[in-house]
């Protein structure tokens, strides 16, 4: 064809491409529970990234004790209430909200970061590495990576950045099986075979032909991972194992309003709510965009 | 390969699993930072003390001969005495066990039969308000963070509205007007046992919050993935095979996809064991449980190394279990898995 | 005058009138199929033939009403034994498909339930087809109900080449092979005799040699059980061996049809005799030919008759109307102006 219907056909495809785009974002926006939950995240971490400036108690957001305001109830001064040591709930949250909520995005990229890249080298190349990083990732996938992270967080001693890195560690794996699982499906087909018959190499074919064939699923499962690495987070520094007193955290907040459940409650309940809502929230918009990008599972 | 050639094979491959757990177990509780000795003697020990205490346990020979008499213990199901309790470790976990099991196993129990049944009515009634409502509630009920719920029935169902006790397995008063009488170690069916209804019903009574606690965010897993797992089978060609062949739609829902569908769903299922076991931690340490979980929390905080490596070892030896049951299960269920 | 005589001598065993079917993707409403007219004669194999695209799977699936999915609009009349299949409440039309109405499919192996054995599928439908020839051979043969119905599997096995029934019995979808498989969907879609049996793209995932038997296994099978066959394809070559009359699909509309002798000895759609001379022969030695352009846009088609754009003896009457189906010879119809002469009566 001349190179004119060439030109043609490519600005069809564009366009078409951007219609796809248009529509899609149409059909998430049918969701209304789910533009609800984005709007929500957008919210809270817009929040985080401001944290102490806009808390309205920072250094009590930071730690600082105000052991005259004590185990306050909600109020005009302090809309949450104050804990245990008299510290502004509301700013607690907000400054809580880097650990617990940023990182869970930290984990969950981390673990696609090193998960995916092994999955592919492994998935695509025959015989023995691929055979080792499936057992170890069957071993990882045996034992729930909470508990391996407690594990490691005990040896290495507790921390807010320990307890991150603790719990990337046994996720990864859950990256690398998807993608070896996806690659071995699609090492059969045609164009894998039409890029090696052209004598393409091993890393060329699996970053541009099989990695953005793959992406899709990915996506979906950093978006509705984000849920589990919060609460994970949480689980672990409820217990001491992650973010250290006298710095906010959502699951450590939890822990220091635990005592006191059945008289102040709200020290206790209010981090929690923020966990479950934030979590809730991730879990509704990932199955918006899984359904949409993903349609044939419907 | 046959059933039987399939389960050896998982056999082998549990008892290899074991045998890799039980050294990391060895080398991980090697590494928790104290002093071991120090703390068995306790109180304000002398160093001469220390010592000897050190070659009582062992603790100087070198790291390769401690790990050969380590592995040989166990192969004889020894593991030790508790450095908290003094008591043989093996002793204590098979006292502890069953007050957890019954929790967990009641929990997976209710978890699976609801979650199924939810899931394959979403899948069902797909688009209705019934899917939508439910889409609702499972979403809701895995992102409860396992303490925050447990606090929540707490200060909902004891607090505010009085249904359900606080803390324990049993009333306090009746720990000692009508005591358990410990033949399997399971509450419940010792006490029907041995006829002791008070007993029964108060231990009923306190098991109900931590119950639903633990079995929420399993549940919620289970039907979600039930719901898709059948709404993706559905779209098979062989179900559109029978279809044309003048299959019913009931049929083809509850009897052609259904069995497909099971398959991941047995994969959720071995893992809501793993985390329910997780869970049981937390809500034992809120309830006031005296189960596994409440013992592991001791030894942690008491740096009981081998109580610590009793339990690590027979929670990883459950995990692995109750994997491997699963993949049997799998197997019968779905042929084509080798 | 005479050619329609003829043809109201026999009574179609389907007929299909103005067959529209309308999806709902992300660019708007995609016309897939925008008035297909045919009819089936019984015994008669019909083939439906056409490109990728041409509409022809949607076709077969929509006689039946298998394509599921809500964001699609269906409109026409499907005339079988004089219902209107669009109109039948649920159950009958469950109770046709399958028992009045077979269907085979492309992927025989995807076609069957990997959880179950062989065995137990095809009992499940001798129950459900059968329940009278059970009945029968229980009071005249005295046998139970299990071995009735394990006898009249043996004996339709047998007539698709399966001998060895008790192994195909215990079997699962994987450890068979495509023709084996086919085989026995052959079997099962051909249980109870049906009038018709819908083979879409029967043949097209198995090897020739494969492929050549159990073409001859359809013809002679469907001849004995006095069932026609809608044989969908989009290769020209296997319509010219098994069928008894072509249908030439494009875009979504029957473009011609007419006896197999004659489309291929005298066509006269544009289209047609473009996909005629497209098929390599060897010998020839003046390259290969194509039909230029591509297959239209269905969300935006061209207007008038679809084909136009890529026609070379198109009118400009072509763009603004669609050609109706003009009659040129004993059971030969075409749609497209160059015919307009011989318009029917």
């Amino acid at each position: 064809m001349e190179k004119k219907a060439l030109k043609k056909l490519a600005a069809t495809v564009v366009a078409d491409h951007h219609k796809m785009r248009m529509y899609q974002l149409r059909q998430f926006l049918k969701h209304k529970s789910a533009v609800l939950a984005f709007f929500i995240l957008l919210i809270t971490i817009v929040a985080a990234l401001l944290g102490p400036n806009i808390a309205p108690y920072p250094e009590q957001g930071l730690g600082e004790v105000n052991v005259s305001e004590r185990l306050q109830a909600p109020s005009a001064q302090h809309y949450l209430g104050t804990d245990v040591y008299g510290r502004d709930i509301l700013s607690r949250i907000i400054c809580g909200a880097r650990v617990s909520l940023f990182g869970g995005f930290f984990i969950v990229i981390a673990a696609a970061l090193i998960g995916v890249p092994l999955g592919l080298w492994a998935g695509y190349s025959e015989g023995i590495p691929g055979a080792i990083i499936t057992r170890l990732v069957e071993l990882f996938l045996s034992f729930p990576s909470v508990l391996i992270a407690m594990a490691i967080s005990i040896v290495a001693g507790a921390g807010a950045f320990t307890a991150l890195l603790a719990l990337v560690i046994p996720w990864w794996p859950w990256y690398t099986r998807l993608v070896m699982g996806e690659v071995l499906s699609k090492k059969r087909m045609l164009y894998v075979e039409a890029a090696q018959m052209l004598g393409y190499g091993k890393v060329y074919i699996m970053v541009r032909h099989l990695l953005p064939n793959i992406l899709t699923p990915v996506i979906v499962m950093i978006l509705l991972d984000l849920g589990p690495a919060i609460i994970a987070i949480g689980l672990l520094s409820f217990l001491g194992l992650g973010t250290q007193a006298p710095q906010a955290d959502w699951g450590l907040m939890v822990w220091e309003g635990a005592q006191n459940i059945l008289s102040e409650w709200w020290i206790a309940i209010v981090p929690g709510c923020a966990m479950f809502i934030v979590v809730t929230a991730f879990n509704i918009f990932g199955d918006a965009v899984k359904d949409i990008l993903e349609p044939n599972r419907s | 390969m046959s059933l039987f050639v399939f389960i050896c094979k998982r056999f082998l491959g549990l008892i290899v699993l074991l045998l890799v757990l039980s050294t990391l177990v060895f080398f991980f509780t090697r590494s928790l930072p104290g002093d071991v000795a120090a703390l068995y003697i306790g109180g304000n020990a002398k160093p001469e003390q220390i010592e000897l205490a050190r070659i009582e346990l062992g603790l100087d020979k070198p790291l390769h001969v401690q790990y050969s008499r380590y592995m040989a213990k166990l192969a004889h199901g020894d593991m030790g005495v508790s450095l908290r309790t003094h008591r043989p470790v093996f002793q204590d976990l098979l006292e502890k066990i069953p007050m957890s099991l019954e929790l967990v196993f009641i929990a997976l129990f209710l978890a699976t039969a609801l979650g199924l049944f939810t899931g394959v009515m979403a899948a069902w009634y797909q688009g209705s308000w019934l899917d939508s409502t439910i889409k609702w509630i499972t979403s809701g009920a895995v992102s409860f963070p396992i303490f925050f719920l447990a606090l929540l029935l707490q200060l909902l169902f004891f607090n505010w509205l009085g249904w359900f006790p606080l803390q324990g397995r049993i009333d306090t008063f009746l720990e000692f007007t009508s005591p358990i009488e410990r033949i399997t170690g399971f509450s419940l069916i010792d006490t029907l046992l041995t006829g002791n209804f008070t007993a029964f019903f108060n231990v009923a009574y306190h098991m109900v919050l931590p119950v639903i606690a633990l079995l929420v965010g399993p549940f919620g897993m289970i039907a979600r993935l039930t719901r898709s797992s059948l709404l993706e089978v559905m779209q098979l060609d062989y179900i559109l095979a029978a279809r044309a062949a003048g299959v019913s739609e009931r049929v083809l829902f509850f009897h052609y996809g259904l069995r497909n569908a099971l398959s991941p769903v047995l994969t959720v299922i071995g893992l809501s064991v793993a985390l329910i076991l997780l869970a049981t931690f937390y809500v034992e340490m809120i309830f006031n449980w005296p189960g596994i979980g409440y013992y592991a929390l001791a030894a942690i905080l008491s740096l009981d190394y081998t109580a610590l490596m009793g339990v690590t070892l027979m929670i990883g030896t459950v995990y692995v279990v109750a994997n491997t049951v699963m993949d049997i299960a799998r197997r019968l269920i779905d042929p084509r898995i080798k | 005058m005479e050619a329609m005589a003829v043809e109201n001598k026999r009574e179609p065993v389907l007929d299909v009138r103005n067959l529209e079917v309308t999806f709902n993707v992300a660019r708007g409403a995609a016309k897939i199929l925008a008035g297909v007219d045919f009819q089936l004669f019984p015994r008669e194999i019909l083939a439906l033939v056409g490109e990728t695209g041409s509409g022809k799977s949607v076709t077969a699936k929509s006689l039946l009403n298998l394509i599921p999915g809500a964001s699609k609009q269906t409109s026409g009349k499907v005339y079988f034994e004089d219902k209107d299949l669009f109109k039948v409440s649920n159950k009958e039309l469950q109770a046709i498909r399958g028992k009045h109405i077979g269907m085979i499919f492309q992927n025989p192996q995807a076609c069957i339930n990997p959880v179950f054995t062989l065995g137990e599928q095809l009992f499940r439908l001798i129950r459900l087809y059968l329940g009278d020839e059970i009945a029968r051979m229980k009071l005249s043969e005295g046998v139970s109900t299990k071995q009735a119905i394990q006898l009249i599997a043996k004996e339709k096995l047998n007539e698709v080449g399966l001998s060895d029934s008790k192994r195909i019995f215990k079997s699962y979808a994987s450890e068979v092979s495509g023709g084996m498989a086919q085989r026995f969907m052959i079997a099962q879609a051909l249980l109870s005799s049906p009038k018709i049996l819908i083979a879409d793209e029967a043949t097209s995932a198995l090897d020739v040699t494969v492929q050549a038997r159990i073409l001859k296994l359809l013809k002679d099978l469907c001849a004995k059980n006095d069932t026609a066959i809608l044989f969908i394809t989009h290769d020209l070559g296997i319509a010219a061996q098994v069928c008894d009359r072509v249908a030439v699909m494009y875009s979504g509309r029957i473009v011609e049809i007419a006896e197999t002798k004659k489309i291929f000895s005298a066509p006269c759609h544009p289209y047609t005799k473009g996909l005629l001379q497209a098929v390599p022969r060897p010998g020839r030695s003046n390259g290969l030919s194509f039909v230029p352009g591509m297959i239209p846009d269905l969300v935006d088609p061209p207007g008038g008759c679809r084909f136009h754009p890529r026609c070379n003896a198109r009118m400009e009457l072509c763009s603004k109307k669609r050609p109706e189906k003009y009659v040129v010879g004993e059971n030969h119809e075409v749609s497209c102006f160059l015919y307009e002469e011989n318009l029917r009566g």
